[in-house]
């Protein structure tokens, strides 16, 4: 890129300019272009009406003083002729009268050329009308005669050559006229042509763009970035419009913050009681309506008030996320856990018989028993649960949920570390459960 | 002066509601009707040597009078042109001056030259004519001037000479101002006939007046005709243009004057008025 493309593109194309301000500069540029053609053309026509003017003050009075003065000579000649051919002396002397009072016109005697041949024309009459005729004289004034006639006609091509001047200087000026009032709408045809483009390229399209990146935000979708506008007024739309896009961003953000807060435990992650209910009671009642199998299970950490006495609560709160790691990693994705309360944890199994059930909470508590928590300083603890499943097939989600922490109660009191079914007297023997973990649908990491 | 008969006409004194408003609007018409031709103007023409009285027929005029003959119709015309009801009298060419500085006229068509010094009496219309001064004289005074004079004889080669003009013409202006230097002896007549006799006469050796009134005041019956000397002269004023005099104050007389003349030639009846006049166009 050369330098001057880069100082136009830098000072000029990146530059944005005022809608109001850049509209003013374009209509004062055409006011100005068109307001120096109209000057232009009212100089013509200016030119026109002086030469009209002149033509009807001066020209027009001056070209008939020609023809008279012409008709004057031509009669001046015509008299002579009389002098020469009158029938009568008196016909003849009234006709050299005329002679001398033509020859004495005031118009005849301010042209040189038309006074001095009069003047000659006068005497040579007046001396043949008092010496007498011959042929002599006759053919003198035949060659006077044609001099007056030629002077006649030099004055009256003379006359016609006045006007035909000042036509033909109207008709130029009018000819440029007419070129000049083409030009003239030319430029208006090119301003409006400009005018057009810049409104399509610096507003219309910049406003369909908007429009464009308006729906984006309305359905969600990427937005696309915008091409610098020119137009000051156009970037204060397209920044705000970017605006918007970041402020529903952040607030999107801040949405899903605030659902994750309202349905998880900010401890464990896990969901809590509440959230926990809505959707089992929800998946219980799709249960119902397609009569497939589910089961409910509560679960608590045996001597975890120990824990916290003995360790304090960070430690407590340590083994608390130990734990919910471990739920995550064992559980399967169509399972549902919450921290129920303090220690004590309530599950839902999503498709799935109180045998399977059984299965996925004994290996559950088994692995609970095998994972050794890191508490940090070298040492570390293990903790065991204690479980009770519930069929949730039938009756309410708070029915069964209440088994299964019946269930629960019957674990704890049979000596903790055990899975007790609801309805059932004794526990699952743990390595019966231990031995039938390969059926059960796991995790791929976890088998 | 109509309206002032109208309304003396319609509310005799004492005779309030006589007319009533129908005699009211009768007479405002009359007024507005009045008005209308309500101009009234003296008009003089230079005096013709034949008539005394202007000639209201259409008899063809004598060829002397047909300068005279020509301004009345002129002056009629102009009349017609302007709605004026015109009062027309002759007049010496010298009295019409006078008159139009004393108000006793308000136009005077005794064909003047525009000179400065007449600028300072009288305004003037738009031109009418355009005229000449010539020297006249008889044959035989010419030939003796002709061998006296080495060169041609002109008004400024005259010496010791008697010489007849118009009284009050710029002719005679001219001669008075040159009598002395060129001691020549000025004959002031009444008019162009009368300078005529009296080169005839003997009484005078030459005449210098205007062309046209030269013309038409020769006989060509005459023997010896009297002949034209030098040639026309235009300088010391004693060419150019002719006009209507009329009073300096009365500029929109004046202008409506012009107008008329303006109207007349655009609708060519001035040419025709002239050709039906003269033989030649001098204007």
């Amino acid at each position: 890129m050369s330098a001057w493309q880069a100082f136009l593109r830098k000072h000029w194309m990146q530059r944005s300019w005022p809608a109001g301000k850049a509209f003013a500069w374009l209509v004062s540029l055409f006011g100005l272009a068109f307001a120096a053609q109209i000057f232009w053309l009212a100089g013509d026509q200016r030119q026109v009406l002086e030469s009209s003017a002149r033509l009807l003050n001066s020209t027009v009075p001056s070209t008939l003083e020609q023809f008279r003065l012409a008709r004057n000579i031509e009669q001046l000649r015509l008299d002579g002729e009389r002098v020469f051919s009158g029938r009568t002396p008196v016909a003849r002397q009234q006709a050299l009268f005329i002679v001398s009072l033509l020859s004495s016109h005031p118009a005849m005697l301010a042209d040189r050329r038309t006074a001095a041949l009069a003047s000659e024309v006068e005497t040579f009459l007046v001396q043949a009308a008092r010496e007498g005729m011959s042929e002599q004289r006759y053919a003198e004034w035949d060659t006077l005669s044609n001099r007056l006639s030629l002077l006649a006609d030099d004055f009256s091509i003379e006359g016609a050559n006045l006007a035909t001047d000042d036509l033909q200087l109207m008709a130029t000026i009018m000819l440029h006229s007419q070129f000049k009032l083409a030009l003239v709408l030319a430029l208006v045809a090119v301003f409006l042509g400009g005018f057009l483009f810049l409104i399509h390229r610096h507003l219309i399209r910049p406003l369909q763009k908007m429009d464009k990146a308006l729906n984006e935000l309305r359905s969600g979708s990427a937005l696309t970035p915008f091409s610098r506008a020119s137009m000051a007024e156009i970037r204060a739309v397209e920044g705000a419009i970017g605006q918007l896009r970041d402020v529903m961003h952040e607030n999107q953000k801040a949405r899903q913050e605030l659902h994750v807060l309202a349905t998880t435990d900010s401890l464990t992650g896990m969901f809590n009681r509440r959230h926990f209910l809505a959707l089992a009671e929800e998946e219980i009642k799709r249960a119902h309506r397609y009569a497939r199998p589910i089961c409910v299970g509560m679960a608590d950490l045996d001597h975890f008030k120990d824990i916290n006495d003995r360790y304090g609560h960070a430690v407590g709160d340590r083994v608390l996320q130990s734990i919910s790691d471990l739920f995550g990693h064992t559980l399967r994705q169509s399972d549902w856990v919450s921290r129920y309360g303090g220690e004590e944890f309530a599950f839902m199994f999503t498709e799935t018989t109180i045998e399977e059930a059984h299965r996925l909470a004994e290996r559950l508590r088994q692995r609970t028993a095998d994972n050794w928590i890191d508490l940090g300083d070298g040492s570390g603890l293990q903790m065991t649960l204690s479980l009770g499943l519930a069929e949730a097939s039938k009756g309410s989600l708070e029915a069964a949920l209440g088994r299964a922490d019946a269930a629960l109660y019957t674990a704890k009191k049979q000596g903790r570390n055990r899975v007790v079914i609801a309805g059932e007297a004794t526990a699952t023997p743990r390595k019966a459960v231990h031995e039938s973990s390969d059926d059960l649908d796991l995790p791929v990491d976890e088998r | 002066m109509a309206a002032p008969l109208s309304a003396r006409m319609c509310f005799p004194a004492g005779s309030s509601g006589v007319c009533g408003r129908l005699g009211a609007l009768c007479c405002a018409a009359l007024v507005c009707a009045g008005s209308a031709v309500g101009l009234e103007l003296r008009v003089a023409i230079a005096r013709a040597p034949v008539l005394e009285t202007p000639a209201n027929t259409q008899a063809a005029p004598k060829p002397t009078a047909l300068l005279a003959d020509f301004n009345f119709a002129l002056a009629r015309e102009i009349c017609r042109r302007l709605t004026a009801k015109c009062v027309y009298t002759y007049q010496p060419f010298a009295e019409i001056i006078p008159a139009i500085e004393d108000k006793r006229i308000e136009l005077g068509f005794g064909n003047h030259l525009r000179t400065k010094a007449r600028e300072a009496q009288v305004a003037f219309s738009g031109p009418l004519w355009y005229s000449s001064s010539r020297l006249l004289s008889t044959p035989a005074v010419a030939e003796r001037f002709a061998r006296q004079s080495a060169s041609e004889v002109t008004l400024d080669t005259l010496r010791d000479v008697r010489v007849a003009v118009v009284s009050a013409s710029q002719q005679h202006a001219y001669l008075r101002s040159v009598a002395d230097t060129q001691r020549l002896q000025v004959l002031d007549l009444a008019t162009a006939r009368e300078c005529i006799e009296a080169l005839n006469a003997e009484q005078a050796d030459f005449v210098l007046m205007y062309g046209l009134g030269a013309y038409l005041e020769l006989d060509a019956t005459l023997q010896p005709t009297p002949v034209f000397i030098g040639p026309g002269i235009i300088d010391h004023e004693l060419g150019g243009s002719v006009h209507i005099v009329l009073a300096r104050d009365d500029d929109a007389l004046r202008r409506r004057v012009d107008l008329a003349l303006d109207d007349m030639r655009r609708d060519g009846s001035y040419p025709r008025l002239w050709r039906r006049h003269f033989p030649v166009d001098l204007y």
